[in-house]
């Protein structure tokens, strides 16, 4: 498809360059160069006419031959051309050729153009005259103007081929264990658990000592927690609740029980370290709330001193709970694990006798994975008298539940090292699929 | 946790029936035991509260009652007419037993051998608050005397000549091991007999009276620093052997008699039991429960069991300690769950939702999350950052790349991109999460705080984008913001404002300094930003 260039435009109203010197010539006159260069474009027509073979020069005459008294009142071939491609876009190859060579038409995907008789009218009435624009071209891209005028009725939009790949974009995201995380915390909500938060520096008394933890218990030691350098000691809480855990401690208080015999020593007591366990904000909670019935829970972050590999990590988080009502029993406590392990859909539990300092008596829980066989998932119990009686907690029993979230966890998000879960792998995260 | 290896051979030879793995296996695990096999061995997983389970004997006692196959049962004890006389101040406490007519075979020796070092560990506390000795009685001339003393030379177990007592604490295996629980003291506890020391406790025995397979007759003595748990050691160690072999003959120690083999009485109400556990028992039905479990049961009715407690349970502190043993008894798979009617209303916490709001615009603004442990170091919590900040320092940490607690959460934001630099670009991640500083004014010294990071790294990072980003957050909380600038030294001077809230510093933004992106080796542009979201949830 060509049209013509301004230039080409020009020549076809005014008549080729070359053309124009004949036409001066043809009335006889003899004329000087230097006349003749003054004309607009009598350059370009002197070199073609003395290439067509029109003119001779000689000096500073020109003078026309009579090749050229031939041609004067004959149609060139270009003008025809000119015409045709103005008319239609085309014209033959030759002419093509030429034509472009001369800059007079120029190659392009344009629109039929107007005839010059219609071109004032149509003017006035842009965007009315459907028939007059005659739709042959494809769109690559529909614009704004298009939609707004109502041009794109009259084209058709090249084919898009929607098979081609297209650039990898990632979305923002969640982490993958945040995301599991976030869905369990929905199931306790569901379930009607309240979370409560805790420090992660505790002091020992919350962490160990109001746990009825002995204070020479191996597990207090610095092969078993983070002890801190700085800040070292912190403040023990009221007076009064401090009293009733030392003489639970030394002998039991008012509990019925032998206690630990052992010296309660408070300087031990406010000892602080990374918590190693999520029992210490049950313990605080239970203190805020008091001897009222209520569900709470917590997902959050403990220490323990463990070398890292691929199944043990210094920090990592522990999912925790308290149901506190009157009158719950062991059976209450199994019922309540097995609602729970339903809810995040991993069925029936098989329960074991367990052992934990802070609960008597303490439950396993147990289920069964298709691939890893039967796991222990679940740590629970009935708090014991010698915890909940120094709390404050005298009319209400508590159970205490804990479950193994690292480890569902990475069999959810199918890893096997621990490590996965806090992973600095952009490309896995961008890539891990939504849970 | 202690595993406990047994042969399974010489377990069920003990217990006195024929089982397959399966029934051991279920068996073990309602009594509390995970147990796995490989051959003939079997590894029994034992629970601190069941140090009377350390050895084989034990545990084949344990299955007896649970089995129903036996009863505890008394044990007799006659005088061997030994005694002990005097004290010591370092390790106050001492107990011991004569048993007679052992037939020393190897199970017995390795079972020996085994629950010496297992209570050692536990109740012994790595032998600082018990320790054992074991002697072939024939070996031993009495009198005996307890006393401590500056010095003294013996041979002791696996040498062949005399040491003296700083010899043996830096040369012997077992006096280098211990040596320790010895550093304040100038004098050290001994136990004499006429020859001279049968026993340098916590440390080592005497060659002399070392247990020979000729041993016929043995002498236990159980020194340490508390009374219950050197007694408690001591019968669990003399009723495990018996189960075997031997009788046991009691030694007189100032003035009192060991072994105390005597049952403990114990009344429980019927009702504190169905209160716990809510499996509505008859008197009759719980007495079997404790049968099963290892107690005798003198009688029972009118809502009051008599129970008798053995001498080699350690855990009995409370009744819900027998309780616990009642459900056992009972089988805990025989135990029917029951859904507690507690109609409660749950939520997240007032920090959770808003923290889940954060998060939800972050990844709207096309950021990645990322998860990072609260510990780190100094190096990337504060040098990398060209700062000095004050924060929570672990006296035993892992390793030094995790010996503070982090006070902020961009340098773990700047640790994630520097590990991802052929990965494509731009990247935008995030981390919403809890930080810790000190703070004198609270109970434990130091403050969670809760925060929020973004970084941007590209070719032409952006400070205007960031900002936009910011005001998104600020805006869709609810929140008017104004920003000041202000230098910090990880931002490129003039590059960096901080962020205001009702007046209130919230936080600030900037483009990452290179000096700081050299420390990180990252090697393109970073816009980052931080707000404490504390501040902006107080009211």
């Amino acid at each position: 498809m060509y049209r013509l260039t301004e230039e080409g435009s020009g020549y076809l109203r005014g008549g080729l360059p070359e053309k124009r010197i004949l036409n001066l010539l043809s009335k006889g006159v003899k004329t000087d160069l230097t006349e003749i260069r003054n004309i607009p474009g009598a350059n370009i027509g002197l070199g073609w006419a003395r290439k067509k073979g029109w003119i001779v020069i000689e000096g500073s005459e020109v003078e026309i031959t009579d090749k050229g008294v031939e041609v004067v009142l004959t149609e060139q071939e270009e003008e025809k051309a000119l015409k045709e491609v103005e008319s239609s876009g085309v014209t033959n190859e030759d002419m093509i050729k030429l034509l472009l060579s001369r800059k007079l038409i120029e190659e392009g995907k344009f629109l039929k153009p107007i005839p010059k008789e219609k071109k004032s009218f149509f003017g006035k009435v842009f965007g009315k005259k459907k028939e007059t624009i005659e739709e042959i071209r494809e769109i690559k891209q529909l614009t704004p103007e298009m939609i707004r005028t109502g041009s794109w009725k009259s084209k058709s939009l090249r084919k898009y081929d929607v098979t081609t790949p297209a650039p990898t974009i990632y979305p923002g995201k969640k982490q993958p264990y945040m995301q599991v995380i976030d869905e369990i915390k929905e199931k306790l909500i569901g379930l009607g658990f309240e979370e409560m938060k805790g420090p992660l520096v505790e002091t020992n008394f919350w962490n160990m000592d109001a746990l009825f933890i002995p204070q020479d218990h191996p597990a207090r030691g610095i092969h078993d927690v983070l002890i801190l350098k700085n800040p070292v000691k912190g403040m023990l809480p009221d007076q009064n609740l401090v009293a009733r855990v030392k003489a639970t401690h030394e002998g039991g208080w008012v509990t019925d029980s032998r206690g630990w015999g052992d010296v309660w020593d408070e300087d031990k007591a406010s000892q602080l370290l990374m918590r190693s366990q999520t029992t210490p904000v049950s313990a605080r909670t239970l203190v805020e709330k008091g001897d009222v019935p209520g569900k709470y829970f917590t997902i959050d972050r403990v220490y323990r001193y463990d070398v890292i590999d691929a199944t043990h990590l210094p920090e990592f988080k522990q999912l925790e709970g308290i149901v506190v009502g009157e009158n719950l029993t062991l059976r209450h406590l199994f019922g309540f694990i097995q609602e729970l392990s339903d809810a995040l859909g991993l069925g029936k539990v098989r329960f074991k006798p367990g052992y934990f300092p802070f609960t008597e008596p303490s439950t396993e829980g147990y289920i069964r994975h298709p691939k890893f066989g039967w796991i222990e998932v679940f740590a629970a119990g009935i708090f014991r008298p010698e915890v909940v009686r120094p709390l404050g907690i005298e009319k209400m029993t508590v159970l205490a539940w804990g479950f193994g979230l690292g480890r569902m966890a990475m069999i959810k998000l199918g890893i096997d090292d621990i490590r996965m879960l806090y992973s600095n792998d952009l490309k896995w995260l961008r890539e891990k699929e939504l849970l | 946790m202690a595993i406990v290896e047994v042969s399974k051979k010489d377990l069920l030879n003990l217990v006195g029936r024929k089982m397959p793995d399966e029934e051991i296996e279920e068996k073990l695990f309602l009594l509390k035991c995970e147990v796995e096999f490989e051959g003939d061995t079997a590894s029994v997983e034992v629970n601190p509260d069941r140090p009377d389970m350390l050895s084989v004997e034990g545990i084949a006692r344990a299955m007896r009652n649970f089995l129903e196959i036996s009863l505890p049962t008394k044990y007799a004890v006659s005088d061997s007419k030994v005694s002990i006389k005097g004290s010591s101040q370092i390790r106050p406490f001492i107990a011991g037993a004569v048993i007679k007519n052992v037939n020393l075979t190897d199970e017995l020796v390795k079972s020996l051998m085994q629950i010496q070092e297992k209570l050692h560990l536990s109740l012994g506390r790595k032998r600082k608050k018990v320790a054992i000795g074991v002697h072939d009685f024939d070996m031993i001339k009495p009198p005996l005397e307890y006393k401590d003393v500056e010095d003294a030379s013996f041979v002791p177990l696996g040498e062949s000549r005399e040491m003296i007592v700083s010899q043996i604490l830096e040369e012997h295996p077992k006096g280098m091991d211990y040596a320790h629980l010895l550093e304040r003291w100038r004098i050290y506890p001994m136990i004499y007999d006429k020859e001279g020391v049968i026993s340098f406790p916590p440390i080592i025995n005497s060659e002399r009276t070392k247990v020979t397979e000729k041993t016929k007759n043995l002498f236990i003595d159980v020194t340490g620093t508390d009374l219950r748990s050197v007694e408690q050691v001591l019968n669990i160690l003399v009723t495990s052997v018996v189960e075997r072999s031997g009788v046991i003959e009691s030694i007189r120690i100032n003035r009192k008699k060991y072994p105390n083999l005597d049952f403990e009485k114990r009344i429980i109400q019927l009702e504190d039991i169905n209160e716990l556990l809510g499996i509505g028992l008859k008197e009759g039905e719980a007495a079997k429960c404790f049968e099963r479990t290892g107690y005798n049961v003198l009688k029972f009715k009118g809502g009051k069991l008599e129970v008798l407690i053995p001498p080699y349970r350690a855990d009995i502190l409370h009744d819900v300690d027998l309780i616990e043993d009642v459900a056992i008894g009972y089988g805990y798979n025989n135990i029917k769950p029951i859904l507690p009617k507690l109609s409660t209303i749950g939520s997240l916490s007032k920090k959770g939702k808003f923290t889940r709001k954060v998060r939800d615009l972050m990844v709207g603004l096309g950021f990645q999350e990322v998860s990072n442990l609260v510990l780190t170091s100094k190096e990337n919590d504060s040098v990398k950052m060209k700062l000095h900040k004050e924060s929570v320092e672990i006296l035993n940490p892992v390793s030094n790349e995790y010996d503070i607690c982090r006070t902020w959460l961009l340098p773990g934001l700047l640790k994630v991109l520097a590990a991802n630099k052929h990965v494509y670009y731009p990247q935008l991640v995030f981390e919403v999460g809890d930080c810790v500083i000190l703070d004198e004014e609270k109970d434990v010294r130091t403050k969670t705080v809760r925060k929020l990071s973004g970084a941007v790294i590209k070719d032409t990072a952006n400070l205007t984008e960031m900002r936009s980003m910011i005001e998104a957050i600020l805006k869709n909380l609810g929140l008017k913001y104004e920003i000041k600038p202000f230098n910090h030294d990880f931002f490129i001077k003039t590059r960096s404002g901080d962020i205001f809230v009702n007046n209130k510093n919230i936080g600030f933004f900037g483009e990452i300094n290179p000096e700081v992106l050299n420390n990180w080796m990252l090697d393109r542009p970073v816009i980052g930003f931080e707000i404490d979201l504390e501040r902006i949830m107080e009211k």
